[in-house]
């Protein structure tokens, strides 16, 4: 029979033991709410600048800049990839203050599908937004809160109701197969050519796949290069 | 089992924890591509702004909680206030982490539909970490 002194200290125990378990359920709920991501991120200004001249070409390649631009800048990119919106947020402002809004460069933006299951449902999304003519501002909706949430009707939903869309056509296009088989087609074909990664830049008929070229004083470099060459 | 056995274990655990959450620490700070073998979508959840508490990557704070863990190993043999509760905070801070990694694994499969296998192995070595501070916690009131 246990004295009661061992009852004491095994009741003392059980409230200590009580006690961390509460506290601990009270800081997972504090940190639980500290990593509460806010809801989805749309700046009011619409990037890029509407100035801009844009073109969407029949096959569903998008092009930003003067369509006479003397050079051409293509990325591949996929929406999953996660360096891709690192591209996007910390290269692509670059290129258009430079050498975009000035004439002397034109971007072309190829998705590709390639690198998560997100990649594609991602790419079929951007597609849909684009039949509406809203691929510059979808995309960036889609890069803004990659990794939020899943690329699924909801998300999707979200996404097109902040950009402005008719979410409905949005929704149809996005659950019909109307882009699947080109973006997957596509997305082989470029695997073919030698894109292994995202973004992977074609420029001046030169593959950058490598990380290390995709920071911006390293593109800089290149165009620049490739601009003397010209003027020369 | 013997407590030295389940200590054993227990250090083990937190040296793999530990280990796990420096190269997700560091594929995180450096932007380094994670090797996933095809098992999953590493990037997708540790680039992921659940992926960050206030600006510190999770990976860091789990790296940090990995070490206090070790710490609480080596020093639980000491005499005064460690030996006495050393096992209670161990039993506190894996309890804390095994239901932030409860969450964060529901946020893997429900919210963001990716999978980190670096980040579910952090998630079964919480668990066991809990399993074994428990049955030792057991042993030492009993």
């Amino acid at each position: 029979m246990k004295s009661r002194k061992e009852k004491r200290s095994l009741s003392n125990n059980s409230i200590v033991i009580l006690g961390i378990v509460i506290v601990g359920i009270l800081v997972t709920m504090v940190l639980v709410l500290s990593n509460n991501p806010r809801g989805i991120s749309n700046p009011k200004v619409i990037w890029p600048d509407p100035s801009i001249p844009r073109e969407e070409t029949s096959d569903g390649l998008f092009f930003l800049g003067e369509p006479d631009a003397p050079l051409t800048i293509i990325i591949y990119e996929d929406y999953s990839c996660t360096n891709c919106k690192r591209f996007f947020e910390a290269v692509e402002p670059g290129l258009i203050e430079r050498y975009i809004s000035s004439g002397k460069l034109r971007l072309e933006i190829y998705p590709v599908a390639i690198v998560s299951s997100q990649s594609l449902p991602g790419t079929v999304a951007v597609y849909c937004a684009a039949e509406q003519g809203y691929f510059w501002e979808f995309r960036q909706v889609v890069f803004l809160n990659q990794g939020l949430r899943a690329y699924n009707r909801d998300t999707i939903s979200l996404y097109g109701d902040a950009v402005g869309l008719d979410v409905e056509q949005l929704l149809d296009c996005f659950s019909s197969s109307t882009y699947t088989e080109v973006i997957q087609n596509r997305s082989i074909a470029v695997q073919q050519f030698g894109v292994q990664g995202t973004p992977t830049i074609e420029f001046m008929g030169n593959w950058y796949p490598e990380p290390g070229t995709t920071e911006l004083p390293d593109i800089i470099n290149i165009v620049d290069l490739a601009i003397k060459e010209i003027e020369n | 089992m013997s407590d030295k056995i389940l200590r054993s274990i227990a250090f083990v655990t937190t040296v793999v924890g530990l280990l796990d959450s420096i190269y997700l620490s560091y594929i995180k700070l450096t932007h380094t591509e994670a090797f996933c073998a095809g098992i999953g979508e590493c990037d997708i959840v540790n680039t992921s702004p659940y992926s960050e508490i206030a600006g510190i990557p999770m990976a860091l704070l789990g790296a940090s909680a990995y070490v206090a863990l070790v710490i609480l190993l080596i020093v639980e043999g000491r005499r005064g206030f460690w030996k006495n509760n050393s096992l209670l905070i161990f039993f506190g801070m894996t309890l804390i982490g095994l239901l932030y990694s409860a969450y964060l694994t529901y946020i893997e499969v429900a919210v963001i539909n990716a999978i980190c296998p670096f980040c579910v192995l952090s998630a079964v070595a919480m668990l066991v970490l809990f399993v074994v501070s428990i049955l030792r916690l057991r042993r030492q009131l009993a």
